[in-house]
C-alpha cells in the first residue's frame, strides 16, 4: 500500500497528463455537443505532426533566426550596461529616470510603429524581441552588481584588483544569480514577443505556422504548432538551465 | 618618540561615521615584528582600526602609516583576512591563491601556480587545492585565506576575528598554525594585528595586547606578554601568570563596562 502510494506520487505528473490526453480523447471523439472539426484527435495531430514535420521544422528554424539574435545582442547589451549602471554611481544617475519610464512600456505598443520605421519586417521582430528581452535582463543585472556584498569589494581591494578590472573579474561574475533571473524573464517575454510578432504579419516562424493553419481552419495542424511550440520553447529553457547550473555552481553554499 | 620607522603608528587616530564617534584619539605604534591581538567587545570599533591600518577605511581626524609613510590605500604588504569570506566562492582554492599572486607580485602564470601550491601545502591544504571554497569546513577556508594572505608576501598581517566562526578544535589548530607562521619565522618577521574578542585567544597569541573600550572606542590597556615558549596548550593555561593576565584583562574589560554603566545611570538621574 505505502510502496503504491509513493509510486503514485512519483508518477503523479505523467498520470495527470494521461488523464488531460484522455478528457481531450473523449470530446475529440465522442459526445455529440463536441465538435470533431474543432477538437481533432490526438491521432490526427499526431498525423498532421507527421506530416508537416519539415515545415515545422522551417517555422522553427526561422523563429530561432530572429529569437537568437535579437535575445543575444539584447543579454550583451543589457548585461554590459547593467554591470557598469549597478557599479558607477553616475552611469546610474544618468540610467535611472529613462529606465524608470521606458521599462515599464509593454513591448507590444511598439509594433506598429517599429514595422513604420523599419525597412524590413523581420528587423521590426527582432527589434521588438530586443526590447522585450533587454529591460528585464538590464534591471536584473544593474541590481545586482549595484547589491554585490561588501565583502567581494574588500577582497578584490586588499588583492589589488583595479577598477576597470573589477567590473569583469568581480561584479560580472558575482552578479550572475540576478544576471540569470533577468535573462530567464526577457527569455519568457521575448518568446510571447516573437510569437505576437508573427501573428501579425511575419510569413515565417511558429508564429506564423499556427495562424497560417488557423485562417484555413487546418485545426490538426494548428494544434501540432502549439503542441511543437511548445516543446521548441522546453527545449530552449532546458538548455538555459544547464548552462545556469553549470555556471552558477558556487552558489550552492550562499 | 622612537626614530625608527618600521611598523605601524597612529597619531591622534579618530574615526566618525554619520556624526558618530567611532574612533577617538587612538595614539598607537605598533613594533614590526609585534604580534598585537587587539581586545574589545562589539562596538569598540576594533574593526574599524583594523580597515583603516589595511586601508579600507580613512580616517576623519589624526594620521595614520605603515613604515613612515601615510596609509592611503590597501596593499599586498599589509595582507588581511576576513572573518568567513577571504575566498571568491566562484574560485577553487588554488586559483583564489593565484590571482591574488598574480595581481600583487610581477610573475609568469606559472610561478604564481607554483608558489600558490607552496603556500597551500605550508598551511596543510595539499589535498584540496582544486576545490571550492564550498566544498571546504570553515577552518579549512580559513587556512586557504591565511595561505593567500602571507603568498602575496606580506610583511603585516591583519586578521579581523578570523576563527569567531570554527569550533573549538579547528580554532586550537587554527591558533597554532597562525603563532607558527607569524611568530615562528625569524628572517622575515611579520608585523601582525590580531582583532578578537576571546581574551584567552588573545593572550594566547600576542606578544602584546590591546583592550580598546567602546562608544567610543578609545585604548584602556596596553599590555606587553612575555610567556614562556607554548608547549602544551593546557598545561601553558595553566601557568600562574598566564591566569593573572588573563583576570587582569577581565578587570579592564568589566571597569570599563562598568564606569559606562555609571555614567549612563548618574545621567539619567540628572534629568
Amino acid at each position: 500500500m505505502r510502496t503504491f502510494k509513493k509510486y503514485l506520487s512519483k508518477f503523479s505528473g505523467i498520470l495527470f497528463l494521461l488523464f488531460l490526453l484522455g478528457i481531450w480523447t473523449f470530446i475529440s471523439c465522442g459526445p455529440e455537443w463536441s465538435s470533431q472539426y474543432l477538437f481533432p484527435s490526438p491521432k490526427a495531430i499526431a498525423n498532421a505532426l507527421f506530416d508537416s514535420r519539415e515545415e515545422l521544422l522551417r517555422s522553427a528554424g526561422a523563429s530561432l533566426l530572429k529569437l537568437v539574435p535579437a535575445y543575444l545582442v539584447a543579454a550583451i547589451v543589457g548585461i554590459s550596461i547593467g554591470i557598469l549602471s549597478g557599479s558607477v554611481s553616475w552611469i546610474s544617475n544618468m540610467l535611472k529616470p529613462i529606465s524608470r519610464f521606458a521599462a515599464p512600456i509593454p513591448p507590444n505598443v511598439y509594433i506598429p510603429y517599429a514595422i513604420a520605421i523599419l525597412p524590413t519586417f523581420y528587423l521590426s521582430s527582432t527589434f521588438i524581441i530586443f526590447i522585450a528581452a533587454f529591460w528585464p535582463i538590464y534591471l536584473n543585472t544593474a541590481a545586482g552588481a549595484a547589491d554585490i556584498p561588501e565583502k567581494y569589494k574588500r577582497n578584490a581591494a586588499i588583492i589589488g584588483i583595479g577598477r576597470f578590472e573589477y567590473l569583469w573579474r568581480i561584479a560580472l561574475v558575482a552578479s550572475l544569480p540576478s544576471i540569470f533571473s533577468g535573462l530567464s524573464v526577457g527569455m519568457g517575454l521575448s518568446f510571447i514577443m516573437l510569437t505576437v510578432a508573427e501573428l501579425f504579419g511575419e510569413n515565417t516562424g511558429l508564429g506564423h505556422f499556427v495562424q497560417f493553419y488557423a485562417d484555413y481552419s487546418d485545426y490538426p495542424n494548428m494544434v501540432a504548432g502549439i503542441l511543437w511550440t511548445g516543446i521548441v520553447v522546453l527545449a530552449i529553457m532546458e538548455l538555459f538551465e544547464f548552462v545556469k547550473r553549470k555556471l552558477l555552481f558556487w552558489t550552492k553554499a550562499n | 618618540m622612537s626614530q625608527t620607522q618600521s611598523g605601524f603608528e597612529a597619531t591622534n587616530l579618530g574615526f566618525s561615521y554619520d556624526g558618530k564617534a567611532i574612533l577617538k584619539d587612538i595614539n598607537l605604534k605598533i613594533n614590526q615584528g609585534e604580534f598585537v591581538c587587539l581586545l574589545g567587545e562589539s562596538g569598540s570599533g576594533k574593526t574599524t582600526l583594523l580597515n583603516l591600518f589595511a586601508g579600507l577605511t580613512k580616517p576623519n581626524e589624526g594620521r595614520i602609516s605603515w613604515n613612515g609613510k601615510e596609509i592611503e590605500k590597501p596593499s599586498a604588504e599589509r595582507s588581511v583576512v576576513f572573518q568567513d569570506y577571504s575566498l571568491f566562492p566562484w574560485l577553487t582554492l588554488l586559483q583564489n591563491v593565484t590571482l591574488a599572486i598574480k595581481k600583487t607580485k610581477k610573475v609568469k602564470s606559472g610561478d604564481a601556480k607554483h608558489l600558490a601550491e607552496e603556500y597551500l601545502n605550508l598551511v596543510g591544504l595539499s589535498r584540496s587545492l582544486n576545490k571550492y571554497p564550498f566544498e571546504l569546513s570553515g577552518g579549512m577556508r580559513q587556512r586557504g585565506a591565511i595561505a593567500r594572505a602571507l603568498s602575496v608576501g606580506a610583511d603585516a598581517l591583519l586578521l579581523d576575528e578570523p576563527f569567531g566562526a570554527l569550533d573549538p578544535v579547528n580554532r586550537a589548530s587554527l591558533q597554532d598554525l597562525v603563532l607558527e607562521l607569524c611568530r615562528g619565522v625569524k628572517d622575515r618577521p611579520i608585523t601582525t594585528l590580531f582583532v578578537t574578542h576571546d581574551i584567552r585567544e588573545a593572550v594566547y597569541l600576542g606578544s602584546r595586547i590591546i583592550v580598546l573600550g567602546s562608544t567610543p572606542g578609545r585604548i584602556i590597556a596596553d599590555i606587553p606578554l612575555n610567556f614562556p615558549v607554548r608547549k602544551n596548550r593546557s598545561d601553558w593555561f595553566r601557568n600562574e601568570k598566564v591566569q593573572q593576565t588573563i583576570v587582569a584583562i577581565e578587570e579592564a574589560y568589566h571597569k570599563d563596562v562598568l564606569e559606562k554603566l555609571g555614567h549612563i545611570v548618574q545621567g539619567g538621574a540628572s534629568i
